[in-house]
């Protein structure tokens, strides 16, 4: 794959994700949270998921982003309501906890060799397994996985999709 | 070094996941507006939908692609009843700070 793919996406994503957590302006949130999300359907489309890539764009960027903009102003939020930060103990708390989850994880897929110093080749738990296959993640091959072996939770997503829908206008509505 | 910059391999992959997700981790943990709480909780959903399409790709089995399919299906759910909740609770309070919410407290 290409390296380039990976490196510039993943600056994206991340930078975009870092800049949505920390702004305070909700609607520059949601901006750079689309900025992250086109990151994150380039690595998607590194990785030959091309189905998942485009919903990634067409559902979460084009769809769940825009109801979070609708909401916001919607609801008028005044920026300096947005502006008061946020609990000065719990972002040492917050760091530190995200902190250990990526060294575990990168304790995990190196097999400690970072930290042991160990000669690397194959550390970790991540192995190849043979031969890697070509994996083709088109609309046709996720479809027929889809509806070949998952028709039942499709058809479950479907009725749960429509629960969510009358919940939103249950809870919404000043009178039933 | 060479292991890092070289050749991209699922562990790159999976170690971004993992800094996306604290990267929402970090959000939802600090921030106390509610939208931007949400908003955090999506990225995290991708950080482990990324850990998925890394592992399919792996393993050369399209199940995880379908599992990430589900997972968006069920954020959008979960969106829209986490926003009319958002709508509710500026209703009641007047605000959307988590702060103030706290009647489940005891």
């Amino acid at each position: 794959m290409d390296p380039w793919t990976f490196w510039l996406g993943g600056a994206l994503t991340l930078v975009g994700g870092m800049l949505a957590v920390t702004r305070k302006n909700a609607v520059a949130s949601v901006m750079w949270l689309v900025a992250a999300f086109v990151g994150m359907s380039a690595l998607f489309l590194g990785m030959d998921a091309g189905f998942i890539g485009v919903i990634q764009v067409l559902v979460y960027a084009g769809a769940i982003l825009i109801l979070f903009v609708f909401v916001i102003m919607l609801l008028n939020l005044t920026p300096s309501g947005l502006l008061r930060i946020d609990r000065p103990r719990f972002v040492t708390l917050g760091l530190a906890s995200a902190l250990a989850f990526v060294a575990l994880i990168v304790a995990v897929v190196t097999g400690g060799a970072l930290w042991t110093g160990a000669a690397g080749g194959e550390g970790g738990i991540i192995r190849r397994t043979g031969e890697p296959q070509l994996l083709e993640g088109s609309v046709l091959a996720v479809a027929d996985q889809l509806f070949r072996h998952h028709l039942l939770p499709f058809e479950i997503a479907s009725v749960l999709l429509l629960v969510a829908i009358v919940g939103s206008v249950a809870l919404t509505k000043r009178k039933l | 070094m060479d292991r890092v910059f070289g050749e991209i391999t699922t562990s790159h992959y999976v170690v971004l996941s993992a800094l996306i997700f604290a990267v929402g981790l970090c959000g939802v943990v600090t921030r106390r507006n509610a939208v931007v709480i949400l908003m955090s909780l999506e990225l995290m959903l991708n950080g482990a939908n990324l850990a998925f399409v890394a592992f399919s790709r792996h393993h050369a089995n399209l199940q995880g692609q379908v599992f990430v399919f589900f997972v968006i299906a069920v954020a959008a759910a979960e969106a829209a009843v986490a926003l009319a909740i958002i709508i509710a609770l500026n209703r009641v309070k007047g605000g959307v700070s988590i702060d103030d919410a706290t009647e489940l407290r005891g």
